[in-house]
């Protein structure tokens, strides 16, 4: 960088990668391995699609990584990472797996799954970063962390501050209501426990929504934990105003309200558009200035917020000319 | 690997000579924050954020409403609870719907007719139930120390029968944890006094100390004061009690009535006739009219008969029965106050004797012939030695063959019999004192002892009888002195001597038994004994007299 000149423009880290095109070998073994986790973590698998919401999680997942997959292939065919380091990821996944049949172990065999993934989409994920494409692989172990949040008091908190929400709504309507714990008794209805799981209009939904937006739309990191966490505050709001209101309305007749799953499907609806809104939104807001923005000179700001919003890629592109303060016209 | 060191060496030094910019060329830096700013905006798709912004927006704002209720006041909050709650039923309503409930069984425990409002309400609606415990619900949530909504709220379960959350909740608020609450402290009172007249276990203290704190509050029910009162009378508090009873009759000008009680107890003359006068006022306006009840003319006649106005107090009673001749309460009060005009003519004549006028005893008899006080008075003719008269022994007779009669009207019976020297009359009786009241101890040694005295074919079952005694009250003197009579008179002197021993060692200044003792040692020649006996006699005597 230093040989250049004050009137030359260079980007930072440009890098030409020319890596081996997979073979057929590549899918043979990741199916085998794919095909063994599954079978290993039947019961996991049984259990967690079990649930209406997790299943469209699941559902949402697989969705949000072929969208990924096909968008990724289209930018370029230069794959994330060398395959040796792929390969490297099928080993674990066997070693998880042999685990899992050695032990029983369910979670064991997801890990298995996942690692399988993740050295597939290391292998064939095209036109991104390493990072990025760890990222991705990452997302498939991601039923696992849900099913353990989902025996941690991390819901029961979830449900508490969404009735707080909805609590705190219902006052500054004028709407007489009390709390007891994670119920609200309105005046003319009762608001049934504020269900995190288990229903259309879940968190666990919502969350799959987001996911598919996530890796649908291929987000870097601080968008799609924009994205991650005004989903919940969405679900939290979203719950809270569909309840008041339906109060509200109820009251005016004297009936009774009801939550039903007509109203569910209502509610994920309403919550689909406003992820997808709110994901549009932060991405827009988040995207690197482009190359030819930026002042060569100074470009440090620019270089500063284009690594913030482009992580986890760590590599970024930004313009530079060297100053030189050597003697001017008036010296001579 | 060199090549990578190589990249990463001149990186971070680009990067290091870009931040030292900040230091040596700050305007350089701010302008290429400007620039980075410009790129920024020119490089969006805008059409793309408008897009998105409303839904933000309408995110934000349910968020910014959500908030807007944390800025609202406790007592805002409060206030706006109260008027809504109030608006779907008032505390007031909540508090006489309750009476409602209590009512019957508060009036009956206290012994007062119900006050009954002058149309039966309403009973509150289940949905006005719920939302006024929701209300008093969320104030509470709101504000943990309300003393209001604690009360509505308590109101509400006593209402929807969950009596022991009304109960906890008025508790709560009696206990002073949130302040001085003396309405609560009246309900739990209330509700103590119902309980008990339905003979559940309930703490006299808790109950004497919620009336006290009820006392306290200025709108206190006068029942209450008036529950309170009477229950200090009870326990000898008769000055405080006059005090509640002042204060109830304020409230309650007929409470007037158990304030003259009081003023009686105490003998305060005065006293005692000014509230006559407000009695009289007070219950006889009713008299000879529609509303008449016995209730008001016992009442008027109590006083006149505190008042020493027997004559006056027989009058009104007369008349009353003569409205309502099958009136018992009545019938039973006239009989009372003849008895008492009765009790009045006894006067001691200053030979010893006795001069009774039996003609009043004989009215109060045929007036409610039931009436056990005057079989007793009959009764206490004997020991007086004044003869009943024929109407009299027959009356005597009906209610001792009704079984009418009590243990302690048959004890005079024998006791005056035992003075007229009727010994089988009296052995009858206290058979029946014995039939009615197996373990009275005076009753077995005094039949124990007429039995044996009549025949000596009667000694076992005196035996049986004063051993029995004896079980009942051991080391008793008294007994032990009856038993030895009772073995001297089945020729068992030797045991007789035990028992009259064993009576002096128990009450040494039984000079009568030591007497028999003397006769049953002169009788067995112990003559040595009996001296010693005898001169121990004369020392008690001689004690006795110096004394």
């Amino acid at each position: 960088m230093n040989e250049l000149n004050a009137n030359d423009i260079a980007d930072s880290t440009a890098t030409e990668v020319v890596r081996k095109k997979p073979s057929a070998w590549v899918e043979i073994l990741f199916l085998s391995l794919f095909a063994a986790a599954v079978a290993a973590g039947w019961r996991f698998w049984a259990d967690w699609l079990s649930v209406r919401d997790q299943s469209f999680f699941t559902f949402c997942m697989i969705v949000g990584l072929c969208v990924a997959m096909v968008r990724s292939s289209r930018e370029g065919e230069v794959t994330a990472m060398r395959l040796w380091i792929g390969s490297g990821f099928y080993a674990i996944s066997a070693i998880a797996l042999a685990l899992s049949f050695g032990s029983g172990s369910a979670i064991a065999s997801v890990f298995a799954l996942g690692f399988a993934i993740l050295g597939w989409g290391l292998i064939r994920f095209a036109g991104e970063s390493p990072q990025h494409a760890i990222g991705l692989g990452l997302v498939c172990l991601l039923p696992l962390a849900i099913s353990n949040l989902v025996s941690t008091e991390w819901l029961d908190w979830l449900e508490s501050t969404a009735v707080a929400f909805t609590s705190r709504l219902a006052d500054t309507f004028g709407m007489s209501h009390v709390r007891e714990e994670s119920r609200i008794l309105f005046e003319k209805g009762i608001a049934d426990r504020f269900s995190c799981q288990g229903s259309w209009d879940s968190v666990i939904a919502f969350l799959g929504i987001a996911l598919a937006c996530i890796l649908g739309f291929r987000r870097n990191f601080i968008p799609a934990i924009a994205t991650l966490l005004g989903t919940v505050a969405i679900w939290i709001a979203l719950r809270g105003c569909v309840w008041v209101t339906l109060v509200y309305l109820g009251s005016q007749n004297e009936t009774w309200v009801a939550w039903s799953p007509g109203l569910e499907l209502v509610a994920l609806g309403l919550g689909a558009l406003f992820i997808v809104n709110w994901d549009g939104f932060w991405g827009s807001i988040f995207e690197p200035i482009p190359f030819e923005y930026i002042n060569a000179d100074f470009p440090l700001v620019a270089f500063l917020w284009n690594w913030f919003c482009s992580l986890p890629k760590l590599a970024v592109r930004v313009p530079h000319r060297e100053t030189d303060f050597g003697p001017t016209e008036e010296d001579f | 690997m060199k090549n990578r060191r190589t990249t990463f060496l001149s990186d971070t030094k680009w990067l290091l000579s870009e931040f030292a910019k900040v230091f040596y060329n700050p305007i350089g830096v701010a302008g290429g924050f400007i620039d980075a700013t410009r790129g920024w905006k020119f490089s969006r798709i805008w059409w793309r954020v408008w897009l998105h912004t409303p839904f933000v927006v309408l995110l934000c704002s349910a968020y910014g409403a959500s908030s807007a209720s944390l800025f609202r006041s406790v007592e805002s909050q409060i206030q706006a609870l109260k008027v809504e709650s109030e608006g779907r039923c008032t505390t007031v309503r909540l508090e006489n719907n309750c009476n409602e409930i209590y009512e019957s069984d508060f009036s009956k425990a206290v012994g007062l007719s119900q006050v009954l409002p002058d149309k039966p309400l309403e009973p509150l609606s289940e949905l006005t139930i719920r939302n006024v415990e929701l209300f008093a619900r969320r104030a509470i949530s709101v504000d943990p120390t309300n003393q209001d909504a604690h009360f509505r709220l308590a109101l509400i379960y006593l209402l929807s029968d969950r009596n022991e959350q009304g109960r906890s909740e008025l508790q709560l608020l009696a206990s002073g944890k949130f302040g001085v609450f003396p309405q609560a402290s009246a309900w739990l009172a209330k509700d103590d006094i119902v309980r008990k007249t339905r003979g559940e276990d309930v703490s006299l203290v808790l109950l004497m100390s919620h009336l006290e704190q009820a006392s306290q509050w200025k709108d206190c029910d006068a029942r209450l004061l008036y529950a309170y009162s009477y229950f200090l009378q009870a326990t000898g508090d008769v000055v405080k009690s006059t005090v509640l009873a002042n204060k109830a009759s304020i409230a309650n000008p007929e409470f007037n009535l158990h304030l003259a009680r009081l003023y009686a107890l105490q003998k305060d003359e005065k006293s005692l006739r000014a509230t006559a006068y407000v009695v009289e006022d007070v219950f006889g306006k009713r008299l000879n009219s529609k509303m008449e009840k016995d209730a008001d003319r016992l009442a008027v006649a109590e006083v006149k008969k505190l008042t020493d106005r027997l004559e006056e107090a027989e009058t009104v009673l007369q008349e009353g029965l003569d409205l309502r001749p099958s009136s018992m309460e009545l019938r039973r009060e006239l009989s009372e106050v003849q008895r008492l005009l009765y009790t009045k003519s006894i006067l001691q004549r200053e030979d010893g004797g006795v001069d009774a006028d039996l003609i009043l005893l004989e009215k109060a008899g045929t007036t409610d012939p039931s009436n056990p006080n005057i079989i007793s008075d009959i009764a206490k003719l004997l020991p007086m030695k004044i003869k009943p008269t024929k109407p009299l022994m027959e009356l005597l007779k009906t209610q001792i063959a009704a079984g009418k009669t009590n243990v302690q009207t048959h004890l005079l019976l024998a006791q005056g019999f035992v003075l007229m020297d009727n010994m089988k009359e009296a052995l009858k009786n206290w058979e029946i004192v014995i039939a009615k009241e197996p373990n009275n101890v005076g009753a077995l040694n005094n039949l124990a002892l007429g039995l044996a005295m009549d025949s000596p074919a009667n000694c076992d079952r005196s035996l049986a009888l004063i051993s029995k005694a004896l079980e009942l009250s051991p080391n008793n003197a008294e007994f032990l002195d009856s038993l030895g009579d009772i073995l001297v008179i089945a020729k068992r002197p030797l045991e007789a001597i035990n028992k009259f021993e064993l009576a002096v060692r128990v009450d040494k200044s039984r000079v009568q038994t030591r007497r028999k003792l003397v006769r049953v040692y002169q009788s067995l020649g112990m003559e040595d004994m009996a001296k010693t006996q005898s001169r121990v006699i004369e020392m008690i005597e001689s004690q006795k007299t110096k004394q």
